[in-house]
């Protein structure tokens, strides 16, 4: 297994297709680069292509990319999503995260954050425009919970910070001095209690109650 | 004999006559009019019985008495039958008024749904025509490598992107102007609450949403409609009612919604302005192309309360 990223861009915009192609055809990262402008069209080659990472945009006709990640997930589970959109708002990130992406990027970010995007869900680690960071922030501020994580452990407070760090189950047992499988454990209880989906909805919970920070 | 029957007809007549002016008095705008008519073919129905009862009382049996009851009858008759036709012209104004009502709905709710179609195309390719290529740009720029040019084109290089920046924030404002896309893609519920956190976040008011609609979707000519409605609403308190909280709430029942708000501003005087229109044009019609119902409170330095319901 080579170290070089594959990469899969499912835009249906044409121009900021091959914009973005130009870009990262130029990263000594990334080997290879398909496209495809709708779902359905990413579904039919995704097994033939096998990329390691999909730049999928929302608003698509045919498929739009929140179905198309639930499918190409279903098919290839391998690969990792991260959303390449126009909207920053909250209603669209969540869908996109729930349907099963690592990553949320804004269209209109700087392209330094779009590699780190690409590099960080490459690793497994998570990633968010720092827009959208700073928007829960910000939202956050002028709300100022009262309940903060009412129904979490300390315990599992803290597997969840370094869930958020990045860190993998075993890399967290060796930090805390527990078994791997008790922090299985952990974050399968973290999960069901916060009411996420996967590893970036538990993120995008942190933020939202203090637990981790930006 | 035939004349005391007669008359007795005559009599009933004239009352009639008179309960179905009493029963035009509520269709009529002048009502003073029929007020004074009914008056008068009732002293006329109290007339006629005095006659009959003088007749038989009398029994007066001459011809001038005769051709006067007579005549009498008559005009009981004629007054009668004058009175079913006018009722029944009252009738058909009535029915004229509730169609051309219901037309100025229609040419309203016409009105808005062009708009709102027109607005949303503009939008959509504001949006997602100008915005990608914008995007595409925007990172094109930032991906130029800065450290091998001159300071003078670094400079140019970083007010670029600035524009270009700006550019993007204010299309994406022009097209969430136009038609909020988020109303389109998620509803009325999540609209609001995006519309209301904004608002949260940038003015110091207080707004709590409540609602039972539970992600329930709505003809979006509806849903437009109720969101612009609180979105002028907001902007109204904001504006003039320095009020400190706001409360929105929106209920679903079964053949209707139904829409509260609420201020603690100063309120103004409802002598001050005609409750159905002058103070809230805008919102007056939009409600009326619904077919629905507005219904306004304010007192000076008590805020105001607003319900709108909008038939389903």
């Amino acid at each position: 297994m080579t170290d070089k990223i594959k990469i899969y861009l499912v835009d249906d915009h044409n121009l900021f297709r091959e914009g973005l192609k130009f870009l990262l055809s130029n990263d000594d990262l990334i080997s290879e680069i398909y496209e495809a402008e709708n779902g359905k069209d990413l579904l039919e080659n995704v097994l033939d292509v096998k990329p390691d990472i999909i730049l999928m945009d929302i608003e698509m006709p045919v498929m739009n990319g929140i179905e198309a990640t639930k499918e190409t997930l279903k098919i290839y589970p391998k690969s990792k999503v991260i959303a390449l959109s126009m909207y920053g708002n909250e209603n669209f990130y969540s869908e996109m995260i729930d349907a099963g992406a690592k990553g949320f990027l804004l269209k209109n970010s700087k392209f330094e954050d779009v590699k780190k995007a690409i590099a960080d869900v490459n690793e497994g680690k998570n990633y968010f425009s720092p827009e959208i960071l700073e928007a829960i922030i910000k939202n956050l501020n002028k709300k100022k919970f009262k309940k903060k994580n009412t129904h979490l452990t300390e315990r599992e407070i803290e597997v969840l910070y370094n869930i958020c760090k990045g860190l993998s189950n075993q890399e967290i047992a060796d930090f805390l001095f527990i078994s791997k499988r008790t922090v299985d454990k952990h974050r399968e209880n973290i999960l069901l209690k916060t009411q996420s989906k996967n590893t970036a909805g538990l993120v995008i919970y942190a933020i939202k109650n203090e637990i981790f920070e930006v | 004999m035939l004349i005391q029957l007669a008359l007795i007809i005559s009599v009933l007549l004239q009352f009639g006559a008179f309960f179905m002016t009493i029963s035009l008095i509520q269709k009529t705008k002048f009502n003073i009019s029929w007020i004074t008519i009914s008056i008068g073919f009732f002293l006329m129905a109290l007339r006629r019985l005095y006659e009959l009862i003088d007749i038989i009382i009398n029994n007066q049996d001459d011809i001038q008495t005769h051709i006067n009851s007579w005549i009498a009858v008559l005009i009981s008759l004629l007054m009668f039958i004058a009175s079913i036709y006018i009722r029944q012209i009252f009738i058909l104004q009535g029915k004229i008024n509730k169609l051309q009502k219901e037309n100025e709905a229609k040419v309203l709710s016409a009105i808005i749904k062009t708009e709102e179609k027109e607005r949303k195309k503009f939008a959509k390719e504001l949006h997602d025509g100008l915005g990608p290529i914008l995007s595409s740009i925007k990172m094109a720029i930032s991906a130029i490598n800065k450290n091998v040019m001159g300071n003078d084109n670094k400079q140019i290089i970083d007010k670029t992107e600035e524009t270009v920046d700006s550019a993007i924030i204010t299309i994406k404002e022009i097209s969430n102007n136009l038609s909020p896309h988020i109303l389109e893609r998620f509803g009325l519920e999540k609209a609001i609450k995006t519309f209301t956190d904004i608002i949260i976040t940038n003015e110091d008011l207080e707004i709590i949403f409540f609602s039972n609609l539970n992600g329930k979707r709505y003809d979006y000519n509806i849903e437009v409609i109720l969101y612009r409605i609180i979105g002028e609403l907001i902007n109204n308190t904001l504006k003039h009612a320095s009020a400190s909280k706001v409360e929105i709430s929106l209920f679903y029942f079964e053949k209707r919604l139904e829409l509260f708000y609420s201020d603690n501003g100063i309120g103004f005087d409802m002598k001050n302005i005609d409750s159905k229109g002058m103070g809230l044009p805008n919102i007056d019609s939009r409600v009326k192309s619904l077919d629905g119902e507005l219904e306004m409170h304010s007192k000076h330095k008590q805020g105001i309360f607003l319900k709108i319901t909008l038939p389903l």
